[in-house]
C-alpha cells in the first residue's frame, strides 16, 4: 500500500521521510533569493542615484572644460592677431609703401584702419623722402586682458630703422607697444596700437 | 519568475555599474593642461592675473636699488626668488656692487604695463615693460624703458621668481 502523500507546512507534496527537509531547502532557497533581490534592488538604486549625480557632474564639468579650451584659444588667437599687426607695424620699407601700408590696414579696424588708410598716401610720401626702412619683429607679447570680443595685449618689439637722418645706416629700434583688439567675426583686430614710452 | 527578476536586476546593476564607472573616468581623467602656442594660458583668468601681478610687484622690488643698502637689498630680492635662481642672481649681483657703491647710484624702478605670456598651473611667464629712472651721486637721472620676461614658479611659498630675462 502506498504511503499518503503529505503536505508540509510549506505546501509542498512529498513522500515521507524528505518532506520536511525539502521545505526547508525550498524556504532557505526562497529566502535566499528574496534576499539576493533586495540586495540588487537596494545596489540598482544606489547605481542609479550615483548615476544621476554623476551625469550632473559630468555636464558640468564637460561646459567647464569647453570654456577653458574656449579661453585658453582665445589667449592664443589674440596674442597671434596681435603678433601679426605688430610685425607689420615695425616693418615698413619704403620702396614697398604700399604693401607695408596694406599689412598693418589689413589687420586693423575702426578709427586705427580709417586713420591709417586716410594717411597712407602722407606716408608713403614721407617714407619716399625719407628713404626710411624700418625693420623688425616681436620679442614677446603678453595679455593684459581679454573679454571674448575685446583685448589688451603688449608686445615688445626688437629691430632696426634706417633713413637720411641716421646716414642710411641700421639704428637698433626697441619699442614696446599696447594693442587693442577687437573681436569682429572670426577675427581679433587692431583698434589701436600706442606706444609705452620712449624707444629704449 | 524570481530568476528572471534576479537576472534583470543584476543586468541593470552591471549597466548602471559600468556608466557610474565611465562617469568617474572623464570627471578624474583630465590631467593638467599643458600649455602651447595655441593655447599658452591654461589656467584661470584670475589666477594668471594673480601670478602676474606678482611678478610686476617682485620685479619692481628686484629691480629698486640703492647704494646705500645693497646687501640688505639683494637679501631682500633672493628672498622673492626660488632657490636656485637666488642663487644665480647673488651670483650676478655681486660684481656689480662696488661700481653701484662707488658711483653711489640709485635705482627706482616702475612697472608701466605687465602681461602674461604663457600660464600654466605651475609655472607662469609675464612680459613687464619696467620704466627706470637711475641717479648717479648728485648727477642728473637718467630714464629707461626697459622690458622684462619674468618667470614665476609655484611652490609652496606661494610665487616665486624662477627667472628673469631683461632686454
Amino acid at each position: 500500500m502506498d504511503a499518503e502523500p503529505v503536505r508540509c507546512a510549506s505546501g509542498d507534496r512529498s513522500s515521507l521521510g524528505g518532506t520536511h527537509r525539502d521545505g526547508r531547502g525550498a524556504r532557505f532557497r526562497r529566502a535566499l533569493v528574496t534576499a539576493t533581490q533586495r540586495w540588487l534592488a537596494a545596489l540598482v538604486t544606489l547605481l542609479l542615484l550615483l548615476t544621476v549625480l554623476g551625469a550632473a557632474l559630468v555636464r558640468r564639468t564637460h561646459a567647464d572644460r569647453a570654456e577653458a579650451s574656449a579661453r585658453a584659444e582665445r589667449y592664443g588667437a589674440v596674442l597671434a592677431a596681435a603678433d601679426a599687426e605688430a610685425t607689420a607695424f615695425v616693418n615698413l620699407r619704403y620702396d614697398q609703401a604700399a604693401r607695408s601700408i596694406h599689412a598693418v590696414a589689413d589687420g586693423a579696424t575702426g578709427d586705427f584702419r580709417a586713420h591709417y588708410v586716410r594717411s597712407a598716401r602722407d606716408l608713403a610720401a614721407t617714407m619716399q623722402r625719407q628713404r626710411s626702412t624700418l625693420t623688425g619683429h616681436v620679442v614677446s607679447s603678453g595679455v593684459v586682458d581679454v573679454v571674448p570680443d575685446r583685448a589688451t595685449v603688449i608686445v615688445a618689439t626688437s629691430g632696426t630703422v634706417a633713413n637720411r637722418r641716421t646716414g642710411g645706416q641700421e639704428v637698433p629700434r626697441h619699442y614696446r607697444l599696447r594693442l587693442t583688439l577687437l573681436r569682429e567675426g572670426d577675427r581679433w583686430l587692431t583698434s589701436d596700437i600706442a606706444f609705452v614710452g620712449d624707444a629704449a | 519568475m524570481t530568476a528572471r527578476t534576479t537576472g534583470v536586476l543584476a543586468g541593470c546593476a552591471l549597466v548602471l555599474a559600468t556608466v557610474v564607472a565611465g562617469e568617474a573616468w572623464y570627471l578624474g581623467g583630465a590631467s593638467d593642461p599643458t600649455s602651447t602656442a595655441a593655447r599658452p594660458v591654461v589656467i584661470g583668468d584670475i589666477a594668471a592675473r594673480s601670478a602676474v601681478e606678482t611678478a610686476a610687484q617682485d620685479a619692481a622690488a628686484i629691480f629698486t636699488v640703492s647704494w646705500k643698502d645693497y646687501d640688505a637689498h639683494l637679501d631682500r630680492a633672493a628672498g622673492l626668488m626660488t632657490d636656485s635662481f637666488a642663487a644665480t642672481y647673488r651670483t650676478t649681483a655681486a660684481p656689480v656692487r662696488a661700481r653701484v657703491v662707488s658711483s653711489q647710484t640709485r635705482t627706482t624702478t616702475r612697472v608701466a604695463a605687465a602681461g602674461v605670456v604663457r600660464a600654466s598651473p605651475d609655472e607662469v611667464q609675464a612680459l613687464l615693460f619696467l620704466d627706470q629712472r637711475v641717479v648717479a651721486g648728485s648727477g642728473d637721472p637718467s630714464y629707461n624703458a626697459r622690458r622684462a620676461l619674468v618667470t614665476m614658479v609655484r611652490t609652496d611659498r606661494g610665487w616665486l621668481v624662477g627667472n628673469v630675462q631683461t632686454g
